[in-house]
């Protein structure tokens, strides 16, 4: 009897212990799943900053193909806000061609990276030296230098969607000597 | 003994189970440690953007006192990097104050914020008519549309340490009519 008890109560207490622990499993789990939302968070917040990055290095190239190699086909750049926004990365592709052309030795400096969600913010030093001539204006030679914030929009399948400059081109003019209608 | 051999099998499977939790508990233990830097990171950045934030709806609110509210006294104002950095809760209120009192309607809108670790940085729509005089200069009545991003760096106590922007005062300046110090 004494032992048949034993034998009884044994497994019952390992199963009280073992509910024990699947209350904490189940808590555990719901934990988990919080963490592991938490890290898929990051690393696709690192994964955006890692496109933005090697997006920009080929824009320090002037390599407007690699630039916007990662740009979705209705990407929409609206550069400093205050003009109409350039649509398509086609048309992109034209605009930035555009500027490298005027801007010969454009680039950008101290780049430090910052990601939150679908957003991503670079926070640099850009300059250039107007060397092309433009609408009628004979180019003046003179360089810009400006620090800068760019924001890039990112898909869930890492697509650049969106690109933000924030400093006007009124500053860029000022500095090169762009007369400004 | 049938009954027996079914109990001690119980048994065996219920201590298996049990070690095969115990095991994975050590390993999630192991986890753990990542997983609250992890949770730490975020928990800052949330309070970080929080903190700036309510900075923020202050400047809107034009309340100098509570835009300076959570800054460290010895906070930096860097404002674009073309001039001298400014040292000290005093100084930032005062120059702020001149500002709301030239534009007195000036305020920021459509924000977007990145909160990245120490830094918290916010695209915004900035707007504003100068109405009053302004360093010795003659308002025009002149409004401004500016974008810009504020950039503060908080400490680990959630301090404002440093505050920068980017777009250049010229570009408002232009806008407005104003003339910028030499």
């Amino acid at each position: 009897m004494k032992r048949s008890l034993i034998i009884i109560i044994l497994p019952a207490l390992l199963w009280t212990a073992c509910s024990n622990n699947t209350d904490t499993a189940i808590s555990s789990d719901k934990k988990a799943i919080k963490d592991s939302a938490a890290l898929a968070h990051i690393a696709k917040e690192e994964r955006n900053k890692r496109i933005v990055q090697q997006s920009l290095e080929a824009f320090n190239k002037h390599d407007v193909d690699g630039f916007l190699k990662d740009a979705s086909e209705d990407f929409i750049d609206y550069f400093d806000g205050l003009g109409p926004p350039v649509k398509t990365k086609d048309s992109a592709k034209k605009a930035y061609q555009y500027g490298f052309d005027m801007f010969g030795d454009v680039k950008g400096e101290d780049l430090k990276y910052s990601a939150e969600g679908d957003w991503v913010a670079v926070w640099g030093k850009w300059s250039g030296k107007w060397i092309k001539d433009v609408n009628g204006q004979k180019a003046t030679g003179k360089r810009y230098l400006f620090n800068d914030v760019d924001l890039f929009k990112i898909s869930e399948d890492g697509k650049i969607i969106e690109h933000r400059g924030t400093q006007a081109g009124i500053t860029v003019s000022l500095q090169v000597g762009y007369k400004l209608k | 003994m049938k009954r027996i051999f079914f109990f001690i099998i119980a048994a065996a499977f219920s201590l298996v189970a049990c070690n095969n939790k115990s095991e994975s508990t050590v390993s999630s233990d192991a986890k753990d440690t990542a997983k609250t830097a992890v949770d730490d990171k975020e928990t800052k950045e949330i309070r970080n953007r929080k903190i700036v934030m309510e900075s923020i709806e202050a400047f809107n609110a034009h309340d100098v006192d509570a835009v300076m509210k959570e800054a460290d006294p010895n906070t930096m104002e860097y404002g674009d990097g073309s001039m001298t950095p400014i040292k000290g809760i005093d100084s930032v209120k005062a120059g702020m104050k001149m500002w709301f009192a030239a534009i007195p309607d000036v305020k920021g809108e459509d924000f977007k914020v990145v909160a990245d670790g120490d830094w918290v940085m916010v695209y915004g729509k900035w707007t504003g008519t100068w109405k009053n005089e302004f360093m010795g200069q003659k308002a025009t009545g002149k409004s401004f549309k500016i974008y810009d991003v504020d950039i503060f760096k908080l400490n680990e106590d959630g301090k404002i340490m440093e505050h920068h922007n980017v777009q250049s005062p010229q570009t408002t300046a232009y806008q407005i009519g104003m003339k910028m110090p030499k």
